[in-house]
């Protein structure tokens, strides 16, 4: 339970990092200053997920601390203009430290340079416990929901001889385009 | 028809991304299962190291990359386990498996020198040693009995370290309560079952060439 203190940090770390407005359009931001890096919980997240249908949905797992997250994320910039307009919905999820404000204002100047025009949440829960939830055991992780809602695709560097590239982001948003 | 059709490519997805686990948090080794072997792998100090050359009663293998800032953040923990231990019957190992510079030998000499390494740290370069322990995070921890049976795999402490771009050290849930790896080095030592055999390792992620 969040004390009245911790909430009011929280609240002014959310407009530090961009508070997002019910108005904004999180998915076409006119400018890098428009992007939109949203607080959620386990629940929040829950209800997100929930909503997507019947869009294709994937989910991009990162954090700064995350050297390969970085370095493959313009990749998923890429992936999202070019399914954009297909009935595929692209989002992430920032796994910084959700109280280190430094953390949180590198991932939405991150966000802006490489135009993450889609929608950004960042896990409002602890590190460890977050990780438990999302059942990872490391970041970069991308999951993939098909049109029901279900879990479609999880890639992750989980087996070393199971590591995962770009084209496997894409070849499972396609396998899911063709079973349409 | 179209149904069943429909579904072919879900489940080749699944099938091909879903790890058949050995631990709970591991793909490829499980708690009882014998240490890998290595052969003759360079290390930080100039010399090269083999699986045949421990003889200790415990041996502590630990996954390493000099870029993590999870590695950075409890460098000086490490450290100080290897202190604490320094005087029993126990070897612990650093080994990097990344390729990408930062991460290679002449990187992890200067690491090793900077963070005040106590231990040998070798690079795993064909990668086969990180592959047999499955070990996929930086920093992750393997202990083994004097039959050199794995007892215990994962994190150092309940509470993982992170050192941010400033300098300062971070940690997930304040000062750690729990230290896992002592633990198991200690019972182990004692003749005694591990507390806690495996936890789900914290850190970055390991780069495995393909």
């Amino acid at each position: 339970m969040k004390t009245w203190r911790q909430r009011a940090v929280l609240l002014l770390l959310g407009l530090a990092v961009g508070a997002c407005s019910q108005d904004a359009d999180p998915v076409s931001p006119a400018s890098a200053s428009d992007i939109c890096l949203e607080a959620v919980s386990f629940e929040g997240w829950a209800e997100k997920l929930a909503a997507y249908p019947p869009d294709i949905v994937v989910v991009d797992m990162w954090a700064t601390w995350c050297v390969s997250c970085l370095e493959r994320f313009p990749h998923m910039v890429a992936l999202w203009q070019a399914y954009r307009d297909k009935g595929v919905r692209f989002v992430s999820l920032n796994l910084d430290d959700h109280e280190d404000q430094a953390a949180l204002a590198e991932a939405r100047e991150f966000l802006g340079k490489f135009g993450a025009g889609f929608e950004n949440y960042y896990m409002d829960e602890n590190l460890m416990v977050a990780f438990a939830r999302l059942d990872l055991i490391g970041i970069p992780a991308v999951v993939i929901y098909d049109r029901q809602g279900r879990e479609a695709a999880r890639l992750t560097g989980d087996h070393p001889d199971r590591q995962f590239s770009e084209a496997d982001v894409e070849a499972a948003v396609l396998a899911l385009l063709q079973g349409d | 028809m179209m149904k069943i059709l429909g579904t072919v490519p879900f489940l080749i997805i699944s099938l091909l991304h879903s790890p058949a686990w050995a631990g709970e948090f591991n793909a490829v080794i499980d708690i009882g299962d014998p240490m890998p072997s290595f052969e003759k792998l360079p290390a930080t100090d100039g010399n090269v190291l083999s699986a045949s050359d421990l003889d200790a009663s415990v041996i502590v293998l630990v996954s390493l990359a000099n870029h993590c800032p999870w590695v950075q953040g409890m460098d000086a923990d490490l450290v100080k386990l290897v202190e604490t231990f320094s005087g029993e019957d126990v070897q612990v190992i650093g080994f990097a498996v990344n390729h990408r510079e930062d991460d290679r030998l002449p990187a992890m000499k200067e690491h090793a020198a900077r963070a005040g390494y106590n231990f040998r740290y070798v690079f795993d370069e064909s990668q086969a040693l990180g592959r047999a322990l499955g070990a996929t995070r930086t920093p992750e921890y393997f202990v083994f009995n004097r039959e050199r049976k794995l007892v215990y795999m994962g994190l150092l402490y309940n509470s993982p370290a992170r050192q941010t771009r400033s300098g300062e050290i971070r940690r997930i849930n304040g000062e750690p309560s729990a230290f896992y790896v002592a633990d198991a080095i200690a019972a182990t030592l004692a003749g005694k079952p591990v507390p806690v055999a495996e936890t789900r390792a914290h850190g970055c992620t390991v780069k495995y060439e393909t």
